[in-house]
């Protein structure tokens, strides 16, 4: 009861706190539209050129549907608090929480799903006129079941970033300069993930190999359950191996932190 | 049972030395040489409850690492402490609900919102009842004198401000026992003396066992009675404040005015010249020879004014940590 209060607080703090960040997000999402429109461009004219209807199995509808679709969610799961979890590690910011009966774990989610929720709501509205209007260009065939599958998975992918970026974060207990660490993996996992671009892209084997690997359940997955590539099987299918993965993150986190904490707690702040 | 209870702590570090230049730089990339650094060396003392204790010693002394282990945030490499009825480094929640730490250097508030969210955190925190609150609140920030500040956004504040700010949070719920690690650090005089009046307050009215390090000497003086004093690691010195002077033979000061030059030459055979230019003279000298120099001093010279003195603390402090790195 007591810790629903709390959470509750610090789940207010971080709408609130990313409210004095308007700004930030708009331009965030201004920043979001440039590679939608790169993308938008290679893909016309290479649809255009090739004389196919389809490559790699993606209509020209689909394809540019994914690329808008992949890039806002890109855009509203991404963590960004690696830098302050890495600062906290090095500067002895954790110290405050570690003396505190407080999770520094439960803190730092809940307040990132704070931090998230407006853009949760902004991004559900882009998404809605974005879906009315591929549906009513033919680019997408709408069905209820779908969409509130997406909307789930995408709670599901913003979880499972959250954990992969946790402990990635926990490498700054042993790393002591990692800013470009951060860029590096943040682009790969994106990659990794189908933010870029469909995963198909890099053929059937790559697909079939990251297939058990956490990333793509993060945007590939969600962003095809909408635009209804994947079949309706393989959606249960896949919303079952995505929340494996939450387990099995949520697990691993636990383990990386608390062995590196040890380490942090010998060593000092 | 003693409320902190220290004994034959010792922690020590692991780090690299680095020589300058590009050329070691690439050496260090393959070989590192490690080096051991003892931040605290078998440090021993115990606190009782409502005691004020000030903690004293040069820069990387081993204030700091010691208020660590006694908070719970490093483990020490041996030695063993007992605080409130537990090992502060098994972090155990109830033991953390008892006591709440102010770095003056670090802050715990959040930057880009008011004060008073963070406080309402940390009421849901450390799960401070609501009526309680409420009036913790009302009484710490009149107290502070801030209750216009508190729902300001914490960047826009003053550097005194805001530690008054991390005042009201780390006190919200009512600790029995506050680490002050240089709480006035960088504060104006004004602030620097509302906040030991505070804290005064607090030690008396909650019967609060403050442990406090700080680098100026008056926050000690106007809070603490005891003081343990302690320079690479070792503890030196364990007492009241005022007595540290016995330490060194019970050294006097003698302050001297004259209406005459008067030469060093004559003055040197009294005790030791602090300071003196020709119409003024500070000596340092034993007690016992008090009596017989006063008596010289107003016969051989012209002096028309004098006055006897302690020595200053501070200087009895510099002095103790001289001696033991030396001796």
């Amino acid at each position: 009861m007591n810790r629903r209060r709390l959470y509750s607080a610090i789940f207010s703090m971080g709408v609130q706190h990313s409210m004095e960040y308007r700004l930030h997000f708009f331009l965030g999402l201004l920043g979001a539209m440039f590679p939608i429109l790169v993308q938008y461009f290679i893909w016309t004219a290479v649809y255009r050129h090739s004389g196919q209807a389809a490559l790699f199995s993606y209509s020209y509808g689909q394809i540019i549907l994914y690329t808008i679709l992949a890039g806002l969610v890109s855009k509203l799961i991404a963590t960004q608090f690696e830098q302050q979890i890495a600062d906290d590690i090095k500067n002895g910011g954790l110290n405050k929480y570690l003396i505190k009966p407080v999770s520094y774990f439960g803190y730092r989610l809940v307040s990132f799903f704070g931090q998230k929720a407006i853009y949760y709501g902004i991004t559900a509205l882009l998404l809605g006129g974005i879906i009315w209007f591929a549906s009513a260009r033919g680019a997408l065939e709408l069905q209820a079941i779908r969409l509130i599958l997406f909307a789930i998975t995408l709670w599901g992918a913003l979880l499972l970033n959250f954990l992969i970026a946790y402990c990635i974060c926990a490498s700054a207990f042993y790393l002591h300069e990692i800013s470009y660490f951060f860029v590096i993996t943040s682009l790969l996992v994106n990659i990794l993930s189908g933010g870029m671009f469909p995963l198909e892209i890099f053929g059937e084997s790559v697909v079939k190999a990251l297939q058990f690997t956490p990333f793509p359940y993060t945007i590939y997955f969600p962003v095809n359950v909408l635009s209804g590539k994947t079949e309706v099987a393989a959606m249960y299918q896949g919303l079952l191996i995505q929340w494996g993965w939450i387990l099995l993150f949520i697990g691993l986190s636990r383990l990386t932190w608390q062995v590196s904490m040890k380490k942090y707690s010998a060593v000092g702040g | 049972m003693d409320f902190i209870h220290v004994r034959e702590l010792h922690k020590s570090f692991v780090y690299y030395r680095k020589e300058a230049g590009l050329r070691n730089s690439l050496k260090n990339l393959f070989v590192r040489k490690s080096l051991v650094k003892e931040a605290v060396k078998s440090v021993s003392f115990d606190i009782g409850p409502g005691e004020c204790v000030g903690f004293l010693g040069p820069n990387g002394a081993g204030k700091t690492t010691t208020l660590k282990m006694l908070s719970g945030i490093l483990y020490p490499t041996s030695g063993e402490a007992n605080v409130l009825g537990y090992v502060p480094w098994e972090r155990k929640n109830e033991f953390k609900r008892l006591f709440s730490m102010v770095m003056g250097q670090k802050n715990q508030l959040w930057w880009d919102l008011p004060a008073s969210e963070s406080i309402y955190l940390n009421k849901c925190i450390y799960d401070v009842d609501d009526h309680l609150y409420r009036r913790s609140l009302a009484e710490l920030s009149e107290m502070l004198d801030v209750q216009d500040l508190l729902d300001v956004q914490v960047r826009r504040l003053s550097l005194g401000e805001r530690m008054k700010m991390e005042l009201i949070a780390a006190l919200i719920h009512r600790p029995r026992l506050l680490y002050l690690d240089e709480p006035t650090i960088g504060l104006d005089f004004p602030s620097q003396k509302k906040v030991r009046e505070f804290l005064k307050y607090y030690n008396e009215q909650f019967g609060a066992t403050i442990l406090l390090t700080s680098h100026y000497m008056k926050d000690v003086e106007d809070l603490c009675r005891r003081t343990i004093i302690i320079n690479e690691g070792n503890l030196l010195y364990d007492g009241e404040l005022h007595r540290i002077n016995d330490r060194f033979g019970e050294q006097k000061i003698i302050k001297l005015q004259f209406s005459e030059p008067v030469t060093e030459q004559r003055l040197a055979k009294f005790g030791r010249i602090v300071r003196a230019d020709d119409y003024s003279a500070v000596l340092e000298l034993p007690k016992y020879r008090l009596k017989e120099v006063s008596r010289a001093v107003l016969d051989s010279f012209p002096t028309i004014d004098w006055t006897i003195e302690d020595v200053p603390i501070e200087d009895s402090i510099s002095m103790l940590y001289h001696k033991e790195s030396v001796g």
